[in-house]
């Protein structure tokens, strides 16, 4: 029984047809190789493209920038620094890019402070209407900022808030916990719930449970709301221009339009300095937590 | 403690500022008696004309609780009064900083905490919604007619008719641009104060001019010149963009042509043969189609 099968392998590697169907994996395999990779240089010239773009811009000299016969790409004059000098010495810049990282640590807070508790609830206490109460809850956060300004303004003055950087402390959460929550939910349904059950019988409470138990192999969970809150908070614009008046308590999507886009003048070497520079961190933190943002989304998701 | 907040009107008027600052880039224009909207040099028949183009901006002074205006004497600031105003981010950023020390110089000498903040033209609209919304905010808000219309706000803005009244006396009535950015004709009040207006002639070189036949006074003409003036090495300028400039200049174009964005009846009528004409005369003052074009922009 073996010894045929043994004789097979090395007739049929000598098999014309065998050769052939070989050539034809290796052509496939090396045409799924050049296609991946054609996808993969696409892929990564679209996501890099706008950073080289604010990069360059950034600091090209006023005539390379406008001068329509250079081309585009490249520096045909040598490099400046009048758009940092600009956006540095002559505009709030660095306490614009300081607001927005407190108010931004600050919201983040507060929805880990909340999301996390209100997604174990919904996941683990709120039986059968977690489902729907999760719905809702992601529902509130598609109403947009455009039409939600309007009835928050009488609100924020209310609280006395107007014109402070707590005005907006106070609103970004309407708009990060939702989503945080449901995150959170997904991702803590998908946690074994027998873990937690040894804990429970091992003679930990609930809340202890949660804390020692299921936080810590829901990290990445974690890992997602916090840069997806801190995101939201860094790109918001609607409230930060209702809300916030004086240059100094702006934030930098309000700050930069109002400093560099002046009536139909655009200083578009200090706007992409001022985007690129803002857009850093953010991306370092992506990748640093890349692997574990990816299971949390992933995580979130099998639920 | 309460701190009283000064009205806008006392500020402009006991500050003096009415006459030096806000209001004094619009005097000139304002109080011109009869200014025309839209000014035609040349009416060449069978060619189009050649206008002149106009924007408006106004002040308009935003009453958190809309209260009318009264008569009673404007008292003295106290020295804990307030004043907030919202200025529109200048193009000429130097400007910015100007008016903002002239402002708080102003303060300092008449005892208000002044403040002054800037905003985008482009934001106008969304920060006014909300301040209206909040029924607080600015006391003064610089507008700009070209973005967004002052009619939308003004039931929330005080009555400056007295104001109004009081320059006019001493400069002349107010244009008719300027009626149309500030006066309620419902009512017959003022709810903004115009202080600018501002028209947009095309400038020329008299001396590249003279060597191609002199001053364009159509656009055919625009054309013409411009195709030798480019072969001159001296290419003419006009702006296309999303911006208000391009916005004006080319309008000027389409009622050259006959054509129009909206009639008297507020319809809609853009989609006709002399605006179709009229983008086509762009088309070759933009492009080398026939060998000949400005190649503008």
């Amino acid at each position: 029984m073996y010894q045929p099968r043994v004789a097979r392998k090395p007739y049929a590697r000598t098999q014309p047809q065998s050769v052939s169907k070989h050539k034809k994996w290796t052509l496939t395999y090396l045409f799924k190789r050049v296609l991946f990779y054609t996808l993969v240089i696409a892929l990564v010239i679209f996501a890099a493209l706008p950073f080289y773009w604010m990069f360059i811009t950034a600091f090209k000299t006023e005539h390379d920038l406008y001068n329509l016969k250079a081309i585009p790409y490249i520096f045909n004059e040598p490099p400046t620094l009048q758009h940092m000098d600009l956006l540095f010495n002559r505009t709030a810049f660095v306490q614009w890019l300081q607001n927005t990282f407190v108010v931004g640590g600050l919201v983040v807070a507060i929805t880990l402070l909340i999301a996390i508790p209100a997604g174990y609830a919904l996941a683990r206490l709120a039986g059968r209407y977690s489902e729907p109460l999760g719905i809702g809850m992601f529902l509130t956060y598609l109403v947009p900022p455009t039409l939600l300004f309007i009835p928050l303004s009488p609100v924020v003055s209310r609280l006395g808030l107007q014109d402070s950087l707590w005005a907006l402390v106070v609103i970004y959460p309407t708009f990060t916990i939702p989503f945080c929550t449901w995150l959170m939910m997904g991702f803590f349904k998908a946690v074994p719930i027998e873990i937690e059950e040894a804990a429970l019988i091992d003679g930990d409470s609930r809340m202890g449970a949660l804390v020692h138990v299921v936080l810590p192999v829901s990290l990445p969970g974690i890992f997602t709301i916090i840069i997806f809150a801190f995101t939201l908070c860094v790109q918001e614009f609607v409230y930060a221009l209702t809300f916030i008046s004086s240059t100094a308590n702006k934030t930098i999507t309000v700050g930069v339009p109002t400093d560099l886009m002046r009536g139909d003048l655009f200083f578009w070497g200090s706007l992409m300095a001022a985007a690129l520079i803002a857009g850093i961190p953010v991306a370092i933190v992506y990748n640093l937590f890349l692997d574990r943002f990816l299971v949390g989304i992933t995580g979130g998701a099998v639920r | 403690m309460t701190q009283r907040k000064m009205t806008r009107r006392e500020f402009l008027k006991n500050a003096g500022i009415a006459g030096a600052g806000l209001v004094a880039a619009g005097l000139a224009g304002c109080a011109a008696p009869t200014p025309a909207v839209v000014k035609e040099t040349v009416v060449v028949p069978g060619t189009p004309q050649v206008v002149e183009k106009v924007v408006e901006k106004v002040v308009t002074a935003v009453a958190p609780t809309a209260a009318p205006a009264t008569a009673t004497p404007v008292p003295k600031p106290t020295k804990t009064a307030n004043l907030k105003l919202q200025l529109i981010s200048h193009f000429v950023a130097g400007y910015d900083d100007w008016i903002k020390q002239f402002a708080m110089d102003w303060g300092k000498a008449n005892g208000v905490n002044v403040t002054v903040d800037f905003v985008s033209n482009l934001d106008l609209a969304a920060r006014g919604a909300a301040e209206v919304a909040a029924q607080k905010g600015h006391d003064i808000v610089q507008w700009d007619q070209a973005v967004s219309s002052p009619f939308l706000w003004k039931n929330h803005a005080v009555d400056l008719t007295d104001l109004v009244k009081e320059i006019e006396g001493k400069y002349g009535k107010f244009s008719t641009v300027a009626q149309q950015a500030g006066f309620d004709n419902a009512t017959n009040t003022w709810f903004s104060f115009p202080i600018f207006y501002m028209a947009f002639p095309s400038l020329y070189r008299k001396d590249l001019w003279d060597q191609v036949g002199g001053f364009p006074d159509t656009w055919e003409k625009v054309l013409e010149g411009g195709r030798k003036l480019k072969a001159m090495g001296n290419p003419l300028g006009l702006p296309i963009s999303r911006g208000s400039d391009a916005n004006v200049n080319w309008r000027g174009v389409i009622w050259s042509f006959g054509g129009a964005v909206q009639d008297k009846d507020q319809k809609i009528v853009i989609n006709s043969p002399a605006v179709i004409e009229a983008v086509k005369f762009a088309r070759a003052l933009q492009r080398d189609d026939d060998g000949r074009g400005t190649r503008l922009g």
